[in-house]
């Protein structure tokens, strides 16, 4: 009987501490090990910060340090580096990163690497393929190799991963990131490799742009007239980057002599099935930038601003901070991972990115010459495939062995016949090896002092293309559409091309004398905003994803303004004015025939008359004018959606739908499934019924508004609701200035004048910190929203320290 | 007294541990002082139950205090809309069952070796 006791209770015992160690033995839901994870000592309770923070001072001991550093951290949660060198400097920007966002960091490094079934299971094992086919991992890998040929190249990479992992190293299971703790496994260490990835992940972000199915699919479909009306690649009322002011005239000469033919493009056999389709780069990805010259301004001092459009995450996608040394004093903001500040300014100058969106992912169909696709035809010769084996682990199952073949053009990315892009190659820019140690240009531009710095800096950036802008004290601003960019024949790498003639390569890359560029214009501003780099009249071909909207409302505004002033920059900022609207609508309401129409139409047409096209949150015309326009595109491209649902096309762009409506001398706005012939006004006012019955729930409720429809949002990285932020209270839309676009939108927005001492303002949708259980998680979201700043806290030295309220104090030595 | 003593032995000796070693050693930390203790069995898994929980209570409770609810609200929306004094409890009755069964073993352990068999 005793006995029985005794055992009983140690079965008990041990199945209780098993069941609680091991909840998948219990529940197909994914549960963290519950023993742990409740835990006060090692569990998620450790990570609920005390919120009052008292003024603090530490001391931490490190034995890898030249000499002492100290951190003051200011009322925001943004840490100043004080530092002897750059060495020190950079070692403690890792050190500090880590310890507000290494969950992030790893993640964001295994997700690159398509390694995320080994934590999540099999469902991942197809995203996992993808990136490994994609080839980011190997890139990665020939960029470290590219770096090490410098010595000194590496060098701050790696003072930067030893600071990572010395804050890994002295982690207590207590202080991990909570999304560790829930999902069960720990950081790896931080690596040059890993660096490199988080490159390569930007990339994919940024660089991924690619139609080459859709629009083969759609010149074959409509032919070559039709094509060129509906899909014209020139938008003319886009503002270009740089303009033509005849600075290409001898390069057109010479580059006609060069490249005399058009690309020969093949006749596809069979139009491409998508009934998989590809993840597309998200079409609200862009961002604005411009720096106005000192003639315009109220201090006569150049102002540059910025504000990257990215997906919305948590933790935040950048992580802010001053870097201070003997020789650089900058501030801005870094990506968590990778060291240097990537937007920001120092005490003479000023820089900033928008994403350039020309398309360097080309696809070249493969001629196989046997069945199981291992050889294929170049030039006439047989050509086997290299094959690289992967192993991809996956929880609680087996490895999965992945084999990608490696054509003379670049991986194969798909290989089942249901899949896009199948049997062809992918050319992509941001996959072959580096040629520059990119992160040079960064470390360049944090001590830049004026104009040649910035174009020596700038050189070095090769990818993912941005168009890098600046402005200095000294009164230069100025823009290069900066990156290494593949010289193409006209419509090279716009549609499939013929994988076996390798003279369909990319002719070599442009030389970076001859990237477009504008140094103080007249006008007295450069600016960007994703448009297109140049007018067609540059000499060099390409094609790509540009913008038409927000281009043409910072050209318009800007070039109206003088005695700008910081607050007029953050007004431009958060302007919420469609030029689409202003240039539709119009025509729309124009056409209605209100005989057709239904009495409740009017009043909904009263309010769109007046409506002032600003896409502010708490009114109605917004969605109004959204779902009409949707609704019209959907009833004007009907020959187009008609077509059979495996086949990938898009429609034509907004701008042509728009450009459409005025001209008469089409019959596109005719529904090929009706007997009667219609014009546009049939179709504005059909469609304008569509949208009364779409919205006629919400038309009645009366409190649904642009914000509802819109719905911004920033999401966690693992997509977690409760560590998400969603219905956020914002004006504007992906095509006004202030971008936001449910979960897409300004990332940063940093306002800088470069007077003496420089006066800088910042704000991004989050926090310093990287856990959920911190105030400083997403202390700036409600001012982002509301369009409002902070004054950055730029010090010029550390004794200025004393006066200003911080919240802790550390020493490094 | 000794109860008492019982009690106090689980959360000093269960605070120091917890610091260092997994969750689970407060079973052995019950064991233990069941074991030294020598009561019956439903008094010690009754000592044990009360020790861990409150062990474990306090600092999650202070924890929470200290956050303003913060984080605790985001876990409870993560756990269903488990309310946030249900996790707190939830917390205090996972280290009181491990600690009372733990105690339980030590108990019974006592009994198995002692040969008079009375406490």
């Amino acid at each position: 009987m005793r006995r029985l006791s005794f055992i009983l209770a140690l079965l008990l015992t041990i199945g209780f501490v098993l069941v609680l160690e091991h909840p998948e033995w219990v529940s197909s839901q994914p549960i963290p090990r519950l023993g742990q994870f409740m835990s006060p000592f090692t569990g998620f309770w450790k990570n609920a910060t005390p919120q009052s923070y008292f003024f603090r001072k530490e001391t931490i001991q490190d034995q890898h340090l030249t000499a002492p550093v100290s951190v003051q951290t200011d009322t925001l949660d943004v840490p100043h580096i004080f530092a002897q060198n750059m060495d020190d400097a950079i070692y403690v920007q890792g050190y500090l990163t880590a310890r507000d966002r290494l969950w992030q960091m790893d993640f964001s490094a295994r997700a690159t690497e398509g390694r995320l079934a080994e934590l999540f299971g099999e469902r991942l094992i197809p995203y996992d393929t993808q990136q490994r086919r994609l080839g980011l991992s190997r890139a990665a890998h020939d960029a470290i190799a590219e770096w090490k040929k410098i010595p000194e190249n590496l060098h701050l990479v790696e003072r930067y991963c030893d600071g990572v992992n010395a804050y890994i190293d002295q982690l207590k299971q207590g202080e991990l990131p909570i999304e560790f703790k829930l999902m069960g496994y720990h950081p790896e260490p931080w690596t040059p490799y890993r660096v490199a990835l988080l490159f390569k992940a930007m990339a994919k972000t940024l660089n991924y742009g690619h139609d080459d199915i859709e629009l083969t699919n759609l010149r074959s479909v409509l032919g070559q007239k039709a094509f060129d009306l509906l899909y014209p690649e020139y938008n003319p009322l886009q503002k270009p980057v740089v303009p033509d002011q005849g600075q290409w005239d001898s390069l057109k000469v010479r580059l006609a002599a060069k490249y005399p033919n058009r690309m020969d493009t093949i006749k596809i056999d069979s139009l491409l099935t998508s009934a998989n389709p590809l993840p597309k780069q998200h079409p609200g990805i862009g961002s604005n930038n411009w720096a106005v010259a000192g003639q315009k301004t109220k201090s006569g001092k150049p102002i540059l601003c910025n504000d990257p459009h990215l997906s919305l995450t948590f933790p935040s996608i950048w992580y802010m901070l001053q870097i201070h040394t003997p020789e650089v004093n900058s501030m801005g903001v870094s990506l968590a991972g990778i060291p240097a500040i990537i937007i920001g300014f120092n005490e003479q100058v000023a820089w900033g990115v928008t994403n350039v969106g020309q398309d360097v992912m080309d696809w070249y169909r493969i001629h196989w010459t046997n069945q199981n696709h291992t050889r294929y035809l170049l030039d006439g010769e047989e050509i086997p495939v290299r094959i690289v084996r992967d192993t991809i682990l996956v929880k609680g199952k087996k490895p999965v062995i992945l084999e990608t073949k490696l054509t003379h053009w670049g991986p194969v990315v798909y290989d089942q016949d249901n899949q896009p892009y199948h049997g062809m190659a992918m050319k992509w820019l941001s996959n072959l090896p580096s040629t520059t140690f990119e992160l040079n240009a960064f470390f360049g531009l944090m001590k830049a002092k004026n104009y040649k710095d910035y174009v020596q800096a700038a050189q070095h950036f090769t990818h993912p293309a941005q168009n890098l802008i600046f402005a200095s004290n000294s009164g230069d601003i100025a823009i290069r559409v900066q990156g290494i960019f593949p010289i193409k024949k006209p419509e090279q790498g716009r549609f499939i091309q013929d994988g076996s003639q390798s003279k369909n390569d990319w002719l070599g890359f442009i030389p970076q004398d001859e990237i477009p560029q504008l140094k103080n214009p007249k006008r007295g501003f450069v600016f960007s905003a994703n448009q297109n780099s140049t007018p067609p009249s540059y000499p060099y071909y390409y094609n790509g994803g540009f913008s038409d909207y927000r281009c043409r409302s910072i050209y318009d505004q800007l070039t109206k303004m003088s005695h700008i002033t910081v607050q007029d920059m953050m007004q431009l900022q958060n302007d919420d004015y469609s030029y689409k609207a202003a240039d539709a609508l119009p025509l729309m309401l124009a056409a209605l025939d209100t005989s057709e129409l239904k009495p409740g139409a009017f009043p909904l047409i009263n309010r769109l008359q007046n409506w002032n096209y600003h896409f502010q949150k708490d009114s109605l015309e917004p969605v109004l004018f959204t779902v009409w326009f949707n609704k019209l595109k959907e009833r004007t491209w009907d020959e187009i959606t008609q077509l059979p649902d495996s086949i990938a096309v898009f429609y034509p762009e907004d701008w042509r739908t728009i450009a459409l409506m005025s001209d008469t001398t089409h019959n596109y706005f005719d529904m090929a499934f009706t007997e009667e012939i219609e014009d546009f006004s049939a179709i504005a006012t059909l469609s304008f019924g569509d949208m009364m019955e779409t919205l006629a729930e919400k038309i009645t409720r009366r409190n649904y508004h642009w914000k509802d429809y819109n719905n911004p949002s920033i999401n966690h990285l693992a997509r977690l609701t409760p560590f998400s932020r969603k219905g956020i209270n914002m004006n504007g839309q992906k095509n006004t200035i202030n971008a936001i676009h449910g979960g897409v939108g300004p990332s940063w927005r940093m306002i800088v004048e470069l007077t003496n001492p420089v006066k800088a303002y910042g704000v991004f949708p989050g926090g310093s910190s990287g856990n959920p259980g911190s105030i400083y998680y997403d202390n700036m979201v409600e001012n982002w929203a509301a369009g409002k700043y902070y004054q950055l806290l730029f010090l010029k030295n550390l004794d200025m320290t004393a006066q200003q309220a911080f919240i802790k104090t550390e020493v490094f030595e | 007294m000794k109860h008492f003593l019982q009690f106090l032995v689980i959360l000093g000796l269960g605070w120091f541990t917890q610091q260092y070693t997994p969750w689970w050693t407060l079973a052995i930390i019950g064991a233990l002082a069941a074991f030294t203790f020598h009561k019956r069995r439903w008094t010690s898994f009754l000592i044990g139950l009360l020790g861990g929980s409150i062990l474990w209570f306090i600092p999650a409770y202070l924890a929470d205090i200290e956050n303003n609810g913060l984080l605790l609200q985001k876990i409870s929306l993560l756990f269903g809309g488990l309310s946030p004094n249900m996790l707190l409890l939830l917390t205090a009755l996972i280290a009181g069952l491990t600690t009372g069964l733990g105690a339980w073993v030590g108990s019974a352990g006592r009994y198995l070796i002692s040969n008079n068999g009375t406490v």
